[in-house]
């Protein structure tokens, strides 16, 4: 009888641990799942958008296109598969951030990420966030956030995509894509390649893009495994390389060549215990290139940083609608390269985020403070505010202090480096407003931002470029993000749409920034007739000015893709696709005499078994 | 829109046929060139986007004419234009990007030719007898490569080019030989190599100060103004005013400025007085002096000094917009006083002012 008492007891306790530590992880479900859950968690007066698989399937595999057809950012290019920057609510290249699993990736040295640089293909998923976020994203998170994410399951399911594609300028590109899970572990690979020989005709001119030549490869792994029933490790890594030819301008023949290398490491403790979570982060990143002027010789520039992360975070439910985290964290960037001699920066922060749900509404407040002894921080912070007003009406509300820190160039390069910056801070709020009908959404958001001690170079009066805090900027617009699923003569037709009116204005001229359009816009249409698939991605980019006089400027475009796919076999999936990229070959440039390609061809073959 | 065009075309029709009729009715009588007496300001234009332009600007009249070598050529100057070397009724546009030169009437701007070979990163033009030399940097980065390229004035082929030091730049006719000061290209240098036109070599090198930027002839004397090495140099150094007796070629004396900070530019002989610029002020050196240590004054309407002439009692300043996109300005001082007399818009990026 004693025996039995016993085992019962036994028994009953391993129900009951088993059973919270079953609530445990369902308390902090996103914190399993995805890998960065405060995109979700913390952002609920923002909009988040992530792009659906098909769109990202459909398009070249570059981040540069996939966004500039899917999202009313802006983009500048070098040239198709050059160097290529955003932005993001009228804001500059260093003021967009890029975050890769919860972890800001721009570069060091410039502090931009290069769109043509990352492989879509390789991630689970992409999402934009318009507005500021550098409480949670840091440095450069003002005009918005573009996030590469992994996601985990625990479900036993096995997933495998191949894709191969040929397309013009002898473009090839192929990926493999992965997922394998059991309860207990989840293991994601994504493997991709591009080269292309680039060599387009400069439409309207007899000359062709020479010496734009390139190729990238990614690799992205990300494993997560539960330990036992609390602990959860996670690991991601990604790994970049690519070569290019620099492409010349049409009046100016190049002969450079250019080769990075990227390569970022995190792995994640996390624990979960009733109303707690706890999530140890470590990061390691390194970015590392080299600048051949001429690509003949064997003379080069390069830039080679090292940035190591330890992140703390502790989350705790005070009630079933309330929630703190803390979060310390301490960063160290070390850099070198051509003029540049041990730069390095040691960053520490402290944030604290607040997220508070009364019935339909919603509040979050979030703070932090860096400190440094390479800038002056400013306090950051968001506030946000959401209402659910109905099941077809979210209203929202948010004001954040964002910033932008002085770059290893701006602050260390020897020829020219000021050591005296200050970041660029901006202040913004936003309204918006998600509407649902049935099939119809549409979001919309008017903003305004105010940004103080813009980094500019201009030379000094000895000739000398050098960075200056010095222009003080507002931005005001509207965004819309549109998506109508309904029905065709029977068959699904999707359509998707995002528009931005955008003004950012120098205060001491009130003239509008260089390479800022006042209007963008995007649509897209899929339709589905059986085995067919048709679909079309357009957008319309206003005129930019290239100068800051507002004198000069760059005519606006219209530009279409179009393709069609056909699945072969439902069972594994065959799917062959074709699509005509500028269909109705646009001349068009996105930076002065930078002719980017007319209409081109492509074709991928997909496997998914 | 269909509309609209059909419009216009219909006007431009109208237009160019009541044109014809003037000229078939009534000839215009002979008139003076349309840019005879005023202001040439060369605009280099955006680095890479073949914007470079010139102006022409008649203040007595407020005459401000843009882009007057496209207008009456109907064609783009190029890219990066560098320099003009105005000779009897010729000026010639050194293209630096577009390795060219352009060559027009300097009084009615219509082209009369162009160099487009044996040119590699074209800095200066110097006309000494029957022939043209450039200054060429070559491959910037490469200190090996750089030369004098020689061009026959009457039908402006190629006659031979000459190896010289790294990086020259602007050059000085005086008699039969040539003064070529090297900045150095991309690195920098501190050389005036002496060519002998007669043999077109290099007769001699005579070391001057850091960066040599310009040079003016007084008499039997060559002053060279050096600006020294910038900040971000391995070594800074102060910048350095030179004689060199014409008579020897060597340096007769030399004045270094006391501060290694100090980069003058802009060397001009006024009468018997050297004006120079250090950052955006004018100083004034007495030959027999001491380097000047006070301003003259300060041009404090200009973003950025980047072409600077003095013109009978004027100064003249082609700024540039301070984040170099856009029209640029021309500011005119009076010598004396440093009033400002005027100013005028340009285009992208002026570097350089000469005078009809």
């Amino acid at each position: 009888m004693k025996k039995l008492l016993n085992l019962l007891f036994t028994i009953s306790i391993c129900c009951c641990t088993s059973a919270s530590a079953q609530i445990d992880s369902i308390n902090w479900l996103d914190e399993v799942v995805l890998s960065d859950a405060k995109l979700i968690n913390n952002s609920k007066a923002q909009l988040v958008r992530k792009l659906e698989d098909s769109v990202i399937q459909q398009s070249e595999p570059l981040l540069t296109s996939l966004l500039k057809f899917n999202s009313p950012f802006f983009f500048r290019e070098n040239g198709y598969g050059m160097v290529a920057s955003a932005s993001v609510r009228g804001t500059g290249a260093a003021q967009t951030a890029v975050v890769w699993n919860g972890i800001n990736i721009n570069s060091q040295f410039t502090g931009q990420t290069d769109f043509n640089t990352i492989n879509t293909r390789v991630y689970d998923n992409v999402s934009v966030k318009p507005g500021g976020g550098s409480v949670v994203y840091g440095s450069g998170a003002i005009g918005g956030t573009i996030h590469l994410n992994d996601d985990f399951q625990f479900n036993g399911s096995v997933n495998n995509r191949i894709s191969t594609g040929v397309g013009s300028f002898e473009t090839i590109q192929a990926n493999y894509k992965g997922d394998f899970s059991s309860e207990k572990t989840s293991l994601s690979i994504g493997i991709s390649g591009i080269s292309s020989v680039n060599d387009y005709k400069y439409t309207g001119t007899e000359l062709i893009n020479e010496n734009g030549d390139f190729y990238n490869a990614s690799v992205n792994a990300s494993i997560a495994h539960w330990l036992d029933s609390r602990h959860l490790l996670k690991f991601y890594s990604n790994y970049y390389q690519g070569e290019r030819g620099f492409s010349g301008t049409i009046n100016l023949n190049s002969n450079s060549k250019y080769v990075d290398e990227n390569s970022r490491n995190l792995l994640e403790w996390k624990y979960f215990s009733g109303n707690l979570n706890s999530n140890l982060k470590f990061a390691w990143i390194k970015e590392k290139f080299e600048y051949y002027e001429n690509r003949e010789s064997s003379e080069f520039n390069f830039g080679e940083a090292e940035t190591a992360i330890i992140k703390y975070d502790l989350g705790y439910r005070i009630t079933d609608n309330t929630k703190l985290n803390v979060i310390a964290d301490y960063t160290d960037v070390n850099g070198e390269g051509t003029g540049i001699f041990h730069a390095k920066r040691k960053i520490g922060g402290i944030s604290f985020l607040w997220d508070h749900n009364i019935e339909k509404f919603n509040y979050q407040l979030s703070f932090r403070q860096e400190i440094t002894d390479s800038y002056k921080s400013p306090l950051l912070f968001s506030a946000g505010l959401s209402f659910q007003l109905s099941e077809n009406y979210l209203l929202r509300f948010n004001s954040s202090r964002n910033f932008r820190m002085p770059t290893i160039n701006d602050l260390f390069w020897q020829n020219g480096g000021n050591p005296d910056l200050d970041p660029e801070t901006s202040l913004q709020a936003e309204i918006g407003s998600g509407i649902v009908f049935e099939n119809f959404k549409i979001d919309l958001s008017a903003y305004v931002i105010d940004i103080e001690n813009l980094i500019r170079w201009t030379p000094d009066a000895t000739g000398l470029w050098r960075p200056v805090n010095t222009k003080e900027v507002y931005n005001y617009g509207i965004e819309a993000f549109a998506e109508w699923k309904t029905s065709f003569y029977g068959n699904d037709l999707n359509l998707t749409g995002t528009y931005a009116f955008t003004r950012s204005i120098d205060k001491e001229t009130d003239n509008q920034l260089i390479y800022v359009p006042g209007n963008k816009a995007t649509i897209s249409a899929g339709y589905s007739i059986k085995r067919f698939s048709l679909n079309l991605q357009s957008l319309y980019n206003g005129s930019i000015y290239t100068s800051s006089d507002n004198e000069y400027q760059l005519d606006g475009y219209t530009l279409a893709n179009l393709g069609v796919s056909y699945t072969l076999n439902t069972k594994p999936e065959i799917n062959l696709s074709a699509t005509i990229d500028n269909a109705f070959n646009k001349k068009y440039e996105s930076l002065p005499s930078r002719i980017m390609p007319g209409r081109s061809y492509r074709t991928t073959l997909t496997l998914k078994f | 829109m269909n509309y609209k065009n059909l419009l216009l075309v219909f006007a431009l029709a109208f237009l160019s046929q009541s044109c014809d009729d003037d000229s078939e009715c009534c000839p215009a009588p002979e008139q003076e060139a349309q840019f005879e007496s005023g202001i040439i300001v060369l605009n280099e234009g955006n680095f890479g986007s073949a914007n470079a332009s010139v102006s022409f600007i008649n203040s007595e009249d407020q005459l401000n004419l843009s882009g007057i070598f496209n207008d009456v050529n109907g064609y783009s100057l190029g890219d990066t234009a560098q320099s003009i070397e105005l000779h009897e009724n010729l000026a010639m546009i050194v293209v630096n990007v577009s390795n060219k030169i352009e060559i027009v009437n300097r009084y009615t701007f219509e082209s009369l030719g162009a160099i487009t070979t044996n040119l590699s990163n074209p800095r200066f033009a110097e006309i000494i007898g029957n022939k043209i030399y450039v200054t060429n940097w070559g491959d910037g980065t490469n200190p090996d490569d750089d030369f004098v390229a020689v061009f026959n004035l009457a039908d402006f082929s190629f006659d031979e080019s000459i190896n010289v030091a790294e990086g020259p730049e602007k050059m000085i006719a005086h008699n039969t030989s040539i003064y070529v000061a090297h900045k150095g290209g991309f690195s920098f240098n501190n050389l005036i190599s002496l060519i002998d036109s007669q043999v077109n070599s290099v007769v001699k090198e005579i070391e001057v100060g850091d960066l040599p930027n310009s040079m003016t002839i007084n008499g039997n004397d060559l002053w060279v103004l050096a600006a020294g090495k910038p900040s971000y140099a391995d070594v800074e150094t102060a910048g350095e005013l030179s004689r060199i007796d014409l008579g020897t070629n060597e340096v007769a004396e030399s004045f270094q400025f006391p501060d290694k900070t100090i980069h003058p530019a802009n060397l001009n002989l006024v009468g018997n007085s050297a004006y120079m610029t250090i950052g955006k002020s004018l100083y004034k050196y007495e030959p027999g002096n001491a380097l000047p240590v006070t301003e003259e004054y300060s041009f404090e309407e200009v973003a950025f000094l980047y072409g600077f002439a003095i013109h009978e009692n004027k100064v003249y300043v082609a700024s540039p917009r301070a984040d170099f996109t856009g029209n640029g300005n021309l500011y005119i001082y009076d010598l004396n006083d440093g009033s400002l007399l005027d100013q005028f818009n340009t285009g992208i990026n002026p570097n350089g002012v000469y005078f009809n």
